[in-house]
């Protein structure tokens, strides 16, 4: 796991300023960490001009 | 056809309103009557606006006598999740957080239900938030499965699902971030669509997560369904997500049938973790679209739990920017679960939250080329188990196996809100302890009439969408 829990922690208190427990913290490094590492890895697909807008656009090409 | 109202489908009852064989205020009363006998147990709605909708029938029938026809939903009485605003009305969205909150905007898809006539009975149960694929709800009650009310109905359209299969309202509108219209309607064995994105204005809509969010109807047959969505679907100046596209005359290609359509079945792969007994309907409304001409073709599905990650980190980060204030000052007031499946959001970069809107366009080319190209519609699972119990279904508070059971849930339909497509639920059997099953079905996008053109031909050789639950 790359996301540590102390990570979320101190992101909940500097950042978000909302409360975190420290057993929820543990639960949310795993869940973030799952997350970050999927789309991190599937990023490698986008090239340099993608961009989300090329989603609707894409679906009004194929509109039938 | 029967002598019930509340046994009629929505078609048939607008047609008998229109005629004048029944009054809107015959039928109105016949819903609430078997509202009052069976939602204390099945729990439905959240607020049942009996005199409202009695008054509204009233001016309905009125206009008739007067020769005003206001549009297809003439006196026809329906009900919506509790989530679609109206001026100075309370929307709920199954939270505490709102349970006496006003809406100050008046749904687009609302105003276009009550200009074409409708009469509506009342707010319907959820999932907070709209955050839950079980029905489980903390606050109102958990919605009842009317073929078992021991089992979940599916959510977070819980109630929707639940209150057009037991035969209480003739449609109903929900909403599917992540399968929330398609769910349901499968637990609870009706027809339920989530139109391609952009389809149906989401203005006045409570969001989930804005990019996924969209707004579909659940009726009793493929037939009323698309009639509904003709009603809904369209441009809406309010919405900029919203489709310029013209919307088809989804009733004048239904009767055209599905002879040589290529309909695309995942070869063995696909079916991994698909219970036998789902499998076994699947199979048997594979055979019944074959003989009404269909051509099945194998296609080879693409991983799917990488769509799922893509649209759970989006759906987190944007729940979490809408919920982010109530988070940190109201925290005791969201379900354990609800707040769970949104804090992630909090912690997620932003730059992987755009790379994931980023990648839907890539995924959704790579989709359209690998998979739909050589296909009509794409056949798939809408659950891929029996429906669970709500004992087995309770994510309050519970174990490891519990979770996983309801991740499982939507592993079929969330990929399909990342990737915008048409998809439709459609009811093809009853599993061993009589819960409905159906399959699902994936359109090419803005091809909604595809979907219900095949549903409805399935339909007029098959009765799953003729029986009801016994209540």
């Amino acid at each position: 796991m790359s996301v540590r829990p102390e990570f979320i922690l101190e992101s909940a208190k500097e950042l978000q300023e909302i409360r975190v427990a420290p057993a929820r913290a543990r639960e949310l490094a795993l869940e973030v960490d799952r997350l970050n590492s999927a789309v991190r890895a599937a990023s490698a697909k986008l090239d340099f001009d993608a961009e989300p807008s090329a989603f609707p656009a894409l679906l009004a090409a194929h509109a039938r | 056809m029967t002598d019930d109202p509340c046994g009629m489908s929505l078609m048939e009852v607008a047609d008998a309103i229109r005629a004048r064989r029944l009054s809107s205020l015959e039928v109105t009363r016949a819903c609430l009557a078997r509202i009052e006998r069976l939602d204390g147990h099945l729990k439905c709605f959240i607020a049942l606006e009996a005199e409202a909708a009695l008054g509204e029938a009233a001016a309905r029938d009125a206009e008739l006598a007067r020769g005003k026809l206001r549009g297809a939903l003439h006196g026809v009485p329906l009900a919506h999740k509790d989530m679609f605003y109206r001026p100075g009305a309370v929307s709920t969205g199954g939270s505490e957080i709102r349970r006496n909150w006003r809406a100050e905007r008046h749904a687009t898809v609302l105003q276009r239900l009550e200009a074409a006539g409708a009469v509506n009975l009342g707010r319907l149960n959820m999932s907070e938030f709209a955050a839950g694929p079980t029905g489980h709800n903390k606050f109102y009650g958990a919605c009842r499965n009317p073929w078992n009310p021991r089992h979940m109905t599916g959510g977070s359209s819980s109630g929707s699902g639940a209150a057009v299969a037991a035969r209480l309202v003739y449609g109903a509108l929900g909403s599917d971030t992540g399968g929330s219209i398609r769910m349901p309607a499968a637990a609870n064995g009706v027809v339920g669509l989530k139109p391609t994105y952009g389809r149906v204005s989401r203005f006045g809509a409570m969001p989930r997560a804005w990019s996924l969010d969209h707004v579909g109807p659940l009726a009793r047959t493929a037939l009323d369904c698309a009639l509904l969505s003709g009603i809904i679907a369209g441009a809406d100046p309010q919405d900029p997500t919203a489709s310029a596209a013209p919307v088809p005359d989804y009733l004048a290609s239904l009767a055209a049938g599905i002879k040589g359509w290529r309909v695309g079945v995942p070869h063995e792969e696909g079916y991994a973790g698909v219970a036998p007994e789902v499998r076994a309907s699947l199979a048997a409304s594979l055979e019944a679209l074959r003989s009404l001409g269909a051509r099945l073709v194998p296609v080879r599905l693409p991983d799917l739990s990488l769509a799922y990650q893509v649209a759970d980190t989006i759906i987190k980060c944007e729940a979490a920017t809408i919920h982010r204030r109530w988070l940190g000052e109201r925290p005791q007031d969201y379900s354990d679960h609800v707040r769970s499946r949104i804090e992630a959001g909090l912690f997620i970069p932003a730059t992987r939250y755009i790379e994931a809107l980023s990648l839907r366009a890539t995924l959704l080319a790579e989709f359209l080329t690998q998979v739909m190209a050589e296909i009509d519609v794409l056949h798939l699972p809408a659950l891929p188990l029996p429906v669970p119990t709500l004992a087995e279904s309770d994510v309050e508070g519970t174990g490891e196996a519990v979770l996983t059971l309801v991740a499982q849930l939507s592993r079929f339909t969330r990929p399909f809100n990342l990737l915008g497509l048409p998809a439709l639920s459609v009811p093809c059997g009853f599993s061993a302890s009589g819960l409905p099953l159906g399959f699902q079905l994936i359109g090419k996008p803005f091809a909604e009439a595809a979907l219900f053109t095949l549903a409805h031909s399935y339909q007029q050789a098959t009765d799953f969408h003729r029986q009801s639950p016994r209540l």
